[in-house]
């Protein structure tokens, strides 16, 4: 059925739309949803070459890198055909030979893709992000904000990920919310922070 | 008085018009939004003791239409510091934003300034994130504050770098904070 009106007014100046349904319009945001990790924890990140977009990855490493699970962002769109602008916004110290990757249940969707149709090459070196080169992998975490717009073609649950890896010969360390010095409980110069997920349903 | 439907088009024309006072609400749905913008240059000291040193210009002031929502805080602040300086986040001057995991430590924040061995002439930009209950319908105001993660104070530069409020090779930037209520 199609209501077609000029104007609408709710009880008490609200019109609210029981839950779980949605009234929306292109380029809305439908729903936000996140995460927020405060756990100290040191993750050994390896440096897997290859895979393309679309590998599935069932462990917590794969060739996207090693998924640092407590950002873990679950999203169930309303509609099939919505975006979904996901962001992580993470506290960590880490060496600057680390990319960053996004995955969509264990799947590589979120990477500097090496190929012009974006669909084939995924070496170690790219990423939809990079640490930061500081010099200091001692007492200063860093933190960055790594954006992606996806389009999961879903009404299902998904769960969108961070992933690490090493872009050089050697594994690096990567350190959420704390430093290499003192990453469990944090000392004085030694700062310990919050990470965050994010992913906002925006209508087609 | 409830109706279903699967479509809502307006009778004519591209729009639905929503009396001003009124709202349309479903959860999940940011339902209003407020926004603050500085481009004033000055300088705080960010401490060891307390719970920050509020960066008053950045204040955000927000009145949830329902306590189930979750208030989306989001500043994105040009500045220059040392990098033993954290962001904290009060509400109401009552600080909430941390890692309260860890807990009120002068260490324990929510990002802290990059490491760049530099404190004197070139500013950096920092997004700082943080999800508030709602818990009432009574406005508040958030503040977003620094503090020193150690013994020392160390001046915090906002929008500008520690050496100047702006000169040649010595940057001047915008702040900006942003509320969205999300509808519980």
């Amino acid at each position: 059925m199609t209501l077609k009106v000029d104007n609408i007014s709710g009880v008490s100046n609200v019109l609210r739309v029981a839950h779980p349904n949605v009234i929306y319009q292109p380029g809305q945001i439908i729903q936000v949803k996140w995460s927020r990790a405060m756990q100290r924890i040191r993750y050994n990140i390896p440096n897997n070459d290859g895979g393309s977009r679309g590998d599935v990855f069932a462990t917590g490493i794969s060739e996207g890198g090693t998924v640092i699970r407590p950002l873990d962002v679950t999203i169930q769109p309303k509609s099939l055909d919505s975006y979904i602008f996901v962001e992580f916004c993470v506290a960590y110290e880490a060496h600057h030979d680390i990319v960053f990757n996004i995955v969509r249940d264990g799947m590589l969707v979120g990477a500097a893709f090496g190929n012009v149709n974006d669909v084939v090459y995924n070496s170690r070196w790219t990423g939809a992000g990079i640490s930061r080169y500081d010099n200091n992998n001692d007492s200063t975490p860093s933190h960055i904000c790594l954006p992606w717009v996806d389009r999961p073609g879903t009404t299902s649950p998904v769960t969108y990920g961070f992933a690490a890896r090493s872009s050089g010969g050697s594994n690096h360390e990567f350190m959420l919310n704390t430093t290499y010095g003192s990453y469990l409980n944090g000392q004085d110069a030694y700062e310990v922070g919050v990470s965050f997920g994010i992913a906002q349903e925006i209508a087609f | 008085m409830s109706t279903t439907l699967r479509n809502l088009e307006p009778r004519s024309g591209n729009e639905i018009v929503f009396n001003a006072a009124h709202q349309m609400q479903h959860q999940g749905k940011v339902v209003q939004t407020i926004t603050t913008t500085t481009h004033t240059r000055t300088t705080y000291t960010a401490s060891g003791s307390g719970n920050g040193t509020q960066i008053t210009q950045l204040n955000l002031t927000i009145t949830p239409y329902r306590a189930d929502s979750t208030i989306w805080l989001r500043w994105t602040v040009a500045y220059e510091a040392h990098h033993e300086v954290i962001f904290l986040v009060q509400r109401d001057s009552t600080l909430i934003g941390y890692n309260t995991d860890l807990g009120n430590n002068r260490w324990s924040g929510i990002v802290t300034a990059q490491y760049d061995n530099d404190y004197s002439t070139t500013p950096q930009v920092s997004t700082i994130n943080w999800f508030d209950p709602a818990g009432t319908t009574a406005a508040r105001t958030y503040q977003l504050c620094v503090r020193s993660a150690s013994s020392t104070s160390y001046t915090f530069g906002l929008n500008r770098s520690l050496a100047s409020a702006g000169a040649d090779g010595q940057e001047v930037g915008v702040s900006h904070g942003i509320a969205r209520e999300i509808c519980g």
